[in-house]
């Protein structure tokens, strides 16, 4: 498989932007740096466009009225943190509704993507899609915070709130499932091609 | 029948998926309504921007000799630079308050302290440049040439106050900052390096080596330091054993466990010890492309030892199990240094000596022949 070029936007350190109190320029650079990140976080984990878009400009928005009165000392870990408690609210209130991709958004993003279309493989990847779609909450979300965000196991278990070594065993666990349901996908198609 | 998928390529799916960007419009739009809504508060307050930069931009040609009396009789100047950037009329002022407080301190490990934040301010400024959109070449350059001075002089107080072997637990602890903050410094930098103009790299580039270079001396001393505080702490623990004169007897283990020196030793290891495990996964991620899928997912097997281990502190801290925590938190610390090296050990990026034979010192260093450094046939010989 070919090397993945390198996005541009890189993992930046958790801890690198402070913002004091009332600094727009600082809440603006996090912005710019960060934004990009909670949306893809957001919509890895709810599939949806527009919620993914509704949702990451509600982070920035709390964030601000948080820093009216506070200073924020680790940027991206408080913007995970709203984006997480949003999402935890979503999905209360979405638990009954089937989650359906947008494919017309991902057909755009992904499998029209040059790079996608160097690899060997748009079917897998919308293989994977597939099944990252069918996963259980728990695992869907550990899988986006560690492999898409690029989250530390330490940096999950301070997020959710769970010891490292939950995350570890979860985060096994996950994997292992979504192999497992890529795989399933993988012979079903087969089936049917045959 | 092909192949079923390999988790290995299900991960690399994964991270194709982490290079997908959201749209440019979206992004846009949410920005100016961010915009929007600080402006309405902005009426609310800004004290900083509108008690000095705005009313200073007015009137700085006029008045600047008034206004710098003035603020010199109001003690005034060091607040008001203390927002100042490289560029900034105030910002030389900024600097001179700094380098104020450096010669006013005598202390040298808190001098090597004072370097390292100062230092730590200039990328801040920096990356607030970058923000507002007026980085150029020349104040980027100013910032940078000052990071690196402060940089450098941190380094060489850390290598100085290890030479006078005389407080090898601080040494120890100052050395592990620097190695972990020129460490971020690098990440920042590389960030920076992306979003500046052409004129600014070469100095982002320069500043870049200077830490890379800066962590490899910094963690050259811890490994070196942690060696010698095995005795330093050992000494530590045997003179508050002694110390405990009252109460009923109680063996040499209860004493120490009662000590508060011993809980403050443990806490503060474990602490070095998370933010430790915390730079190795970071390294491991870097070091990702570097060494291939296969290396780093060993040393990410290995990393959930040293989790493991940790776990482990913190359960014996938490049973006021002090001592033990310490030592436990002491085996964590050099289980993360061994795995740091083993990862790195192929890269010329710290340019570690290699050397054939494994002489006396490496076997001292990794006493008990549990964590032995190795690579291949090869002993990498940190001292």
């Amino acid at each position: 498989m070919n090397t993945i070029p390198p996005s541009k936007y890189e993992k930046i350190p958790m801890n690198i932007v402070k913002i004091p109190r009332r600094d727009e320029r600082s809440f603006l650079v996090a912005y710019d740096a960060y934004a990009p990140r909670i949306f893809r976080h957001v919509y890895f984990r709810v599939s949806s466009k527009e919620i993914a878009e509704d949702i990451s400009s509600q982070v920035f928005l709390k964030a601000w009225q948080y820093l009216q009165d506070h200073t924020i000392e680790s940027a991206a870990g408080f913007l995970y943190r709203i984006a997480h408690n949003l999402l935890v609210d979503h999905y209360r209130r979405k638990t009954r509704e089937p989650v359906l991709l947008d494919e017309e958004f991902e057909r755009k993003h992904f499998y029209e993507n040059d790079i996608v279309k160097e690899l060997e493989g748009v079917e897998e990847l919308r293989r994977v899609r597939r099944a990252m779609n069918e996963l259980k909450k728990d695992f869907r979300d550990v899988l986006v915070f560690r492999y898409i965000d690029g989250l530390s196991v330490e940096e999950i278990a301070q997020l959710t709130k769970r010891s490292k070594n939950a995350v570890y065993i979860l985060l096994s666990r996950a994997t292992h499932a979504l192999k497992e349901y890529v795989n399933f996908h993988e012979k079903h198609d087969e089936g049917g091609e045959n | 029948m092909k192949n079923m998928m390999k988790e290995e390529k299900i991960k690399k799916y994964l991270e194709l998926l982490s290079r997908f960007e959201p749209d440019q419009t979206w992004l846009d739009a949410a920005r100016s309504d961010l915009e929007r809504v600080m402006r309405k508060n902005q009426v609310s307050v800004n004290a900083k921007s509108l008690g000095f930069s705005l009313i200073f931009r007015h009137v700085r040609f006029a008045a600047i000799p008034v206004l710098i009396a003035g603020f010199i009789a109001l003690g005034g100047v060091a607040w008001a630079s203390q927002e100042s950037l490289p560029g900034d009329v105030f910002w030389p002022v900024k600097i001179t308050t700094e380098e104020i407080q450096k010669l006013l301190t005598r202390d040298e490990a808190k001098k090597a302290e004072l370097h390292m934040k100062f230092a730590e301010e200039r990328l801040d400024e920096t990356t607030k440049l970058i923000g507002e959109g007026t980085a150029n070449g020349e104040n980027i350059s100013m910032a940078l040439k000052r990071f690196e001075l402060d940089v450098n002089a941190g380094r060489d107080l850390v290598v100085k106050l290890e030479a006078q072997h005389k407080r090898d637990d601080e040494v120890f602890k100052l050395a592990l900052r620097l190695e972990g903050n020129l460490s971020n410094h690098q990440e920042v930098l590389d960030l920076m390096g992306r979003l500046v103009p052409d004129a600014a790299k070469p100095a982002i580039g320069r500043a870049k080596e200077l830490s890379a270079a800066g962590q490899d001396v910094a963690l050259k001393v811890v490994v070196r330091t942690d060696r010698k505080n095995n005795v330093t702490e050992l000494k530590i623990k045997v003179k508050e054993n002694e110390n405990k004169n009252e109460g009923p007897e109680e063996d040499e283990e209860e004493l120490s466990l009662s000590s508060i020196g011993a809980r403050k030793r443990a806490e503060e290891k474990i602490r070095a010890v998370t933010y430790k495990l915390d730079e190795l996964e970071n390294h491991i991620e870097k070091m990702r492309e570097k060494f291939g899928d296969n290396a780093v997912s060993e040393a990410e097997d290995k990393l959930a030892d040293a989790g493991a281990c940790l776990e482990e502190a913190n359960g014996l801290l938490e049973n006021e199990k002090f001592v033990e925590a310490f030592e436990k938190a002491h085996e964590c610390m050099r289980l993360i240094i061994t795995i740091k090296l083993e990862t790195i050990g192929d890269s010329s990026w710290f340019d570690f000596e290699v050397e054939e034979d494994t002489d006396v010192e490496d076997k001292d260093l990794f006493e008990n022949g549990d964590k032995r450094v190795e690579q291949g046939d090869q002993k990498i010989d940190m001292v």
